[in-house]
């Protein structure tokens, strides 16, 4: 069942929302030691939130968009009450007295929570391999990533434990894990979505987004964060269009972007995946064009330098002082050991690699040749983008290189472990909107999917497009099979 | 870039002292081999000409809107504040004696 099925179940009566809350729930107790997606699990507050929606409905008052739907959050943005450890052990213990901007409209629109979901050690990451609880595992193949950083809301969502969940999207975060897991994932413009509450990574590329089963069930979610925040001065006053609506409308008449050079590099079974939306969307009436991005080659590597730039400032906060880990002290030791002390117990080694690299970026004699020359050529690539999608209406390419690929893949080279952003970096440096569509499974039984790109606050041309992805490719299998095998007992 | 710009242990050092992170040696020969590799791979962009070209720092350049200079009745009560702190007495934050 979809989340809008979902939503409508429980608003006709057909279903109440403490059923399904509690269908969610015992998922999660049956599938969780196969799979680890979650790290804390809220089953009082969403029971007591979906009795909240059972009386409401009873007493025939309104209900939101999202009454009585479980959902599930990305440890990195703050719920009231519950811990937040941003997938550290800096962070074990931390309970936060405020909602993130995007719960406060998730629970105006009746949303139930049900716990926060697994993350590389503050969204660094693109395999969920850093989480300080262990890997997430890929419910299509349980020795494979689920991608990352939200690989747990991915996991979670593709695993039935409800119906859509929020992550973030740095530099894919939320698309890859998409992507990996057989998932819709939108990262939104810049300045769509509120970031308030949310434990800040890379400023100025940060985006929370949904994840969710289809094209329409991102957009309802979509529709209830996006806006203006008076608690975030990025976010934006542009009209929120109306999602739901756009994913009515047909490909006929669109304008598809297709960058050559992207095709090259991938496996075969992604190439052909990304030809055969090409020519799926051709015969629903759209209309190819190639486009070129000269230097989007080099998005990876300007990416890496600006957010560990952007990460070592603002992961400076803790300090082991007003929050997070704190290290046990001799007499003597001043405060300068306390905070380096506590620091290098706190964070992970590849937190500590990207504070040190960023710092050592923006230093003195290393500023001008690598923070701001990845600056600069962040322009050239916004440049080229605005330049194609003058062509275009959507760019189409593909999400990630391959299929998900084995866990410990990548452990010990960090640069091998970053190429796999290589196609979903470049809408972070132009803060535009992109999504991952799948489009059914390789021979290996893996989800296959692709990517779409959109102008700025263009999400409804975005879901436009994607709808019409969706409903001409190989659908997927209603629950992914090794999860399916794994339950029942089997290997 | 030239060798000259490599991540050795001692740059490592550096910056991990100002980034206040405490290493062992053996961790900064292991993170100065691993940023090195970043670093010449990074050095990509170097073959760009970007002299004419300004730096972009932000998506939505020079459109910061900040709001009312006024009270939200949002404010954190000092409970709620140091309820998350590690080390505290008196409504104060405690930290190591930092004056004589």
């Amino acid at each position: 069942m979809s989340l809008i099925a979902c939503a409508r179940a429980i608003a006709t009566g057909a279903q109440t929302a403490t059923a399904v809350t509690e269908r969610a729930l015992s998922r999660i107790v049956a599938a969780e030691p196969h799979l680890n997606a979650m790290v804390h699990v809220d089953s009082d507050g969403a029971l007591a939130q979906a009795a909240r929606v059972d009386a409401a409905m009873a007493a025939g008052g309104p209900l939101g968009p999202l009454a009585g739907v479980p959902l599930t959050i990305k440890d990195l943005i703050a719920v009231a009450g519950l811990p937040l450890t941003a997938g550290s052990k800096m962070l074990a213990g931390y309970v936060p007295a405020r909602d993130a901007s995007v719960i406060v409209r998730l629970r105006d629109a009746g949303a139930v929570i049900l716990g926060k979901t697994s993350l590389d050690e503050f969204a660094m990451g693109s395999t969920n391999e850093t989480a300080v609880t262990g890997p997430a595992r890929n419910p299509w193949d349980l020795g494979r990533v689920p991608g990352g950083s939200s690989g747990g809301s991915a996991v979670a969502v593709a695993a039935g434990y409800g119906y859509g969940s929020l992550g973030t999207d740095t530099g894919g975060s939320v698309r890859l894990p998409a992507a990996l897991c057989g998932l819709v994932g939108l990262k939104p413009t810049y300045g769509r979505v509120s970031r308030s509450g949310v434990v800040a990574y890379a400023s100025s590329l940060d985006q929370v987004g949904p994840m969710a089963t289809t094209v329409r069930d991102a957009a309802r979610l979509l529709a209830v964060i996006a806006g203006p925040c008076g608690e975030d001065a990025t976010s934006r006053l542009e009209a929120v269009a109306d999602y739901e609506a756009a994913c009515d409308l047909p490909a006929r008449g669109l304008r598809v972007g297709v960058v050559r050079s992207w095709l090259e590099g991938l496996t075969t079974e992604t190439h052909d995946a990304v030809l055969s939306t090409q020519r799926r969307l051709e015969a629903a009436g759209a209309v190819t064009v190639e486009v070129t991005l000269p230097h989007a080659h080099l998005a990876v590597p300007a990416y890496y330098l600006i957010a560990m730039s952007e990460a070592s400032a603002n992961l400076a906060r803790y300090d082991g002082v007003r929050f997070g880990h704190r290290a046990a002290l001799e007499p003597d030791d001043d405060l300068d050991t306390l905070y380096a002390r506590s620091r290098a117990e706190g964070f992970g080694a590849e937190v500590k690699r990207r504070i040190i690299m960023g710092t050592w970026a923006l230093s003195s004699g290393y500023y001008e040749a690598y923070y701001d020359r990845a600056c600069r050529v962040r322009r050239l690539i916004h440049g080229d983008l605005e330049a194609a999608l003058r062509q275009c209406d959507v760019i189409l390419g593909p999400t990630a290189p391959s299929t998900a690929w084995p866990l410990g893949s990548h452990t010990h080279d960090p640069v091998a472990a970053y190429q796999m952003d290589i196609y979903t970096t470049v809408a972070n440096l132009a803060g535009l909107p992109a999504m991952s569509v799948p489009v059914g499974l390789s021979a290996g039984g893996l989800p296959l999917a692709i990517q779409l790109m959109a102008g700025a606050f263009d999400e409804a041309t975005l879901l436009r497009c994607a709808a019409s992805v969706e409903r001409d490719a190989p659908a997927l299998p209603s629950a992914p099979i090794a999860l399916a095998r794994a339950l029942s007992g089997g290997v | 870039m030239s060798d000259s710009n490599a991540i050795t242990a001692e740059i490592v050092a550096k910056a991990a002292r100002l980034s206040r992170i405490a290493l062992s040696e053996d961790e900064r020969l292991v993170m100065a081999e691993q940023l090195e590799r970043v670093r010449a791979w990074a050095a990509l962009l170097q073959d760009v000409p970007v002299a004419d070209v300004a730096p972009m720092l932000h998506p939505h350049e020079g459109a910061m809107r900040l709001r009312a200079d006024e009270d939200t009745g949002q404010t954190l009560t000092v409970s709620e504040v140091l309820a998350n702190a590690p080390a505290q007495a008196e409504d104060h934050f405690l930290v190591p004696r930092v004056v004589g």
